[in-house]
C-alpha cells in the first residue's frame, strides 16, 4: 500500500520537509491526488477536471469558496499541469535520493559518535560532515569515512575501480567544483561530469599507456571543452540531480543517483534552467505511457475539446424520451423497460458529460469503451447509498418473509387439509395466492400450474 | 465500495496519522471498511470537557467527499448542539443544499475541500462554544441558558464518564 500510494507526508522524514506543503499545493483538495488536467474556475481556485465537473454538478458552487459557478467558466491551468507532470517525474527519485541520505546522515552520526567513543579522532569526524555537505574535494583516502565506502562498494561495482585510486578521484571533484563554481555552461560541464564510469573504459582504451593519473587528467580537459554540439540533441536532463547526461548513458546514471551515495549537488544555475531541461523528460514519459497503454488514446486537440464537448443541459427542461436517445446515442446502456426514473438516467447522463469532458481535458485520455466502464464502475459504487432508500423495502420484505414463514407454512397446511377434505378444484383457487406467496408451487400438483398463469 | 471515496480516505488517514493534530485521534474501524471510522475527540481545555475523551463514529457516503459523513458521539456527552442520540448538529457537516436551520451561512457548511481533521476541530470548537439558539438537544440549551451550573457539573461527569473514572 505504501508504495503505490505516494503522500505528502512522506517528505516529513526527509531533509526537506518544506517539501510536503509544496506537494500539497500540486493537490487537488477535492480527490488528495496530484492534479489530474488541472481547471481553474471563475475565482481562481484549481482543481481536477473530473472532480470540479462532479462538484459543479452537485451544486454549482467553489468548493473553497462557495462563490457560484459554471462548467463553460471553467479555464485550463496549463501552469500548473506543467508543474504537477515535472513533479510527478521527479517524485520517486527525489525521495529516494533524500531518503537515502538522511539515512547516510544518520549511519554516520553513530558511526561518528561510536568512534568519538571509543578513539576519538576529530580529524576524521569533521571530514565526515564535510563529506555529507557534499564538499568532496579534500577526501583524501586515509581520512575517508569506512561506512560510505563499504556502502559505496556494496551498491555500485561498476565504481570500485575508483575506490581503489583515490587521488584521481580528488582530482577530478576539484575539477568539476571549479566548473560548476565558475558557472560555466551546462552543456560544457556535461558531459564529463562526475559518474561516468560507463563512458571510462572505452576512452581509457584510447589512451596510449601513460600512467593512469596524467592520462585521466588529459581526458578531462579534452572532453570538457566544448566539442560536443552535435551530441547536444541526445542530451537528456537527470530527474535527480538535474545535470544534463547523454541519453544512453541516462539510465546508469539515474541508477547512481538514486543509490544517492554520491549526491551530486546541482549547481544554482542548472536548476534555474528547468524550462529547457524539464521538456525532454516529460515527452519521453508521455511517449512511454502511450505505448504502455492501448485503452488510451493521443491527447485531444483544441479544435477537437470544443468539437466533441457535451453540454450539462438542465433538468427541468430535459425529456425523458431526449435523455434515453442521448444515452443511446453515445452507447450507455439504460434499461429499455422505462423502470428507470428519470432521476436516475438524468443522472447517470450527467455524470457521462462529467466524465466525457474531463477525458476531453486530459493528457492521456482514454477510449470510449473504457470509459463506459468507468461510468458503470462509478454507478455500482453509488449504488450501495442511492439505492438502500430503496431497497429497504426489499430487504424488509424478505426479512418479513422469512420471520412469518411458519405463519405462512401453517396456513398452506390448512389449506391443503380443507382441499383435500372437500377434493374438489372449486377450493384451488383460493389457496393459490397463498402457495405463491410462500414459493410452495413446486409442492402443488401440476394442475395448479396453468391456472396460476392465469391467475 | 467507492473507490475514489476510499482513496481520499486512505490520504486522510495517512494524513492524520503523520501531520497528528492535538486532541484528534480518528482511524477506519477495520481495514476492509473505509467507509465507517471511529474517533477521539479530547475536551478542550478551559472548559468543562477538559479532561474527557469523546468517541464518536464517523459515518461516509459512497460520494464522500461530495457529500458530508455523518457524526455520532458513542459515548454519554450533554451539549445543546447533540442530539439525544449522539448525532451531531454541526453547520460543517450540512450539505450547502439543505439548511434545516436557516441560519448558517453557506460558507460554513460541507464543501469537498473539508476533511475529517476539519469537521473533528470544528467538533472541538463546538463543545468548548455550544451555541444554544439551534438546540439540537433542547433541554441541554435550556439547562445551557437557564442553570449554568447544573450544566456544567453534568458535563465535568460526563468528562469523568468518558475515561472511565
Amino acid at each position: 500500500m505504501e508504495a503505490d500510494f505516494p503522500d505528502p507526508t512522506d517528505w516529513i522524514q526527509t531533509p526537506v520537509p518544506g517539501l510536503q506543503a509544496l506537494e500539497t499545493s500540486l493537490r487537488c483538495q477535492v480527490c488528495k491526488e496530484l492534479f489530474t488536467a488541472p481547471k481553474v474556475t471563475s475565482c481562481g481556485h484549481t482543481f481536477c477536471s473530473l472532480c470540479i465537473r462532479r462538484c459543479l454538478s452537485a451544486s454549482s458552487k467553489c468548493p473553497t469558496c462557495m462563490k457560484p459557478d459554471e462548467e463553460p467558466r471553467l479555464r485550463d491551468n496549463i501552469v500548473v499541469s506543467e508543474l504537477v507532470n515535472s513533479f510527478n517525474t521527479i517524485r520517486k527519485s527525489l525521495l529516494d535520493t533524500l531518503v537515502a541520505k538522511e539515512e547516510a546522515r544518520k549511519q554516520a552520526e553513530e558511526e561518528a559518535q561510536r568512534d568519538s567513543r571509543t578513539r576519538p579522532k576529530p580529524e576524521k569526524r569533521s571530514s565526515y560532515d564535510l563529506d555529507d555537505d557534499e564538499i568532496m574535494e579534500d577526501a583524501e583516502p586515509a581520512h575517508r569515512p569506512q561506512v560510505k565506502k563499504r556502502r559505496r562498494q556494496e551498491t555500485i561495482t561498476s565504481r570500485k575501480p575508483q575506490e581503489i585510486e583515490p587521488p584521481r578521484r580528488s582530482t577530478r571533484t576539484s575539477s568539476q567544483r571549479t566548473n560548476s563554481r565558475a558557472g560555466s555552461s551546462q552543456v560544457i560541464s556535461i558531459p564529463d561530469s562526475d559518474g561516468d564510469d560507463d563512458d571510462f573504459q572505452p576512452i581509457e582504451d584510447l589512451s596510449e599507456g601513460e600512467f593512469r593519473p596524467s592520462s585521466r587528467s588529459k581526458r578531462k580537459t579534452t572532453s570538457r571543452a566544448p566539442t560536443t554540439p552535435t551530441k547536444k540533441s541526445d542530451l537528456v536532463a537527470c530527474p535527480v540531480c538535474d545535470r544534463q547526461k547523454e541519453q544512453l548513458a541516462i539510465q546508469s546514471h539515474v541508477n547512481r543517483c538514486i543509490e544517492g551515495n554520491r549526491s551530486p549537488s546541482p549547481s544554482p544555475g542548472l536548476a534555474n534552467g528547468t524550462s529547457s531541461t524539464g521538456t525532454p523528460l516529460k515527452r519521453q514519459t508521455a511517449s512511454f505511457s502511450n505505448i504502455s497503454k492501448s485503452q488510451h488514446r493521443a491527447p485531444y486537440t483544441a479544435e477537437e475539446r470544443e468539437r466533441l464537448r457535451l453540454p450539462k443541459g438542465n433538468a427541468s427542461l430535459a425529456k425523458e424520451a431526449d435523455i434515453r436517445k442521448k444515452l443511446r446515442d453515445h452507447g450507455i446502456r439504460y434499461d429499455v423497460k422505462g423502470k428507470e426514473t428519470k432521476q436516475v438516467l438524468w443522472t447517470r447522463l450527467q455524470e457521462w458529460t462529467n466524465l466525457w469532458n474531463a477525458n476531453l481535458d486530459s493528457d492521456n485520455p482514454k477510449l470510449k469503451h473504457v470509459l463506459i466502464r468507468e461510468l458503470e464502475a462509478y454507478e455500482r459504487s453509488q449504488a450501495t447509498q442511492k439505492h438502500s432508500v430503496v431497497q429497504d423495502k426489499d430487504f424488509e420484505r424478505e426479512v418479513w418473509g422469512s420471520t412469518h414463514k411458519p405463519g405462512f407454512d401453517a396456513l398452506i397446511a390448512t389449506a391443503r387439509n380443507s382441499r383435500k377434505k372437500e377434493n374438489g378444484a372449486e377450493t384451488e383457487a383460493t389457496d393459490q395466492p397463498l402457495d405463491s406467496v410462500a414459493g410452495a408451487q413446486a409442492e402443488l400438483t401440476g394442475i395448479d400450474s396453468p391456472e396460476i398463469v392465469e391467475a | 465500495m467507492a473507490a475514489k471515496a476510499v482513496r481520499r480516505l486512505l490520504s486522510e488517514y495517512r494524513e492524520l496519522i503523520n501531520n497528528e493534530t492535538e486532541g484528534i485521534y480518528a482511524g477506519p474501524v477495520s481495514e476492509d471498511n473505509f467507509m465507517l471510522w471511529e474517533c477521539l475527540i479530547a475536551g478542550p481545555p478551559d472548559t468543562p470537557f477538559e479532561g474527557g475523551m469523546f468517541s464518536a463514529t464517523l459515518k461516509f457516503p459512497d460520494d464522500y467527499p461530495l457529500s458530508p459523513p455523518e457524526l455520532k458521539f458513542t459515548c454519554e456527552i450533554l451539549h445543546p448542539n447533540v442530539y439525544p442520540d449522539g448525532t451531531v448538529c454541526i453547520s460543517i457537516l450540512h450539505p450547502p443544499g439543505d439548511d434545516p436551520n436557516m441560519y448558517e451561512s453557506a460558507s460554513e457548511r460541507w464543501s469537498p475541500i473539508q476533511s475529517v481533521e476539519k469537521v473533528l476541530l470544528s467538533v472541538m470548537s463546538m463543545l468548548a462554544e455550544p451555541n444554544d439558539e439551534s438546540g439540537a438537544n433542547v433541554d441541554a440549551s435550556k439547562m445551557f441558558r437557564e442553570d449554568r451550573a447544573q450544566y456544567e457539573s453534568i458535563v465535568r461527569r460526563c468528562a469523568r464518564k468518558s475515561v472511565g473514572l
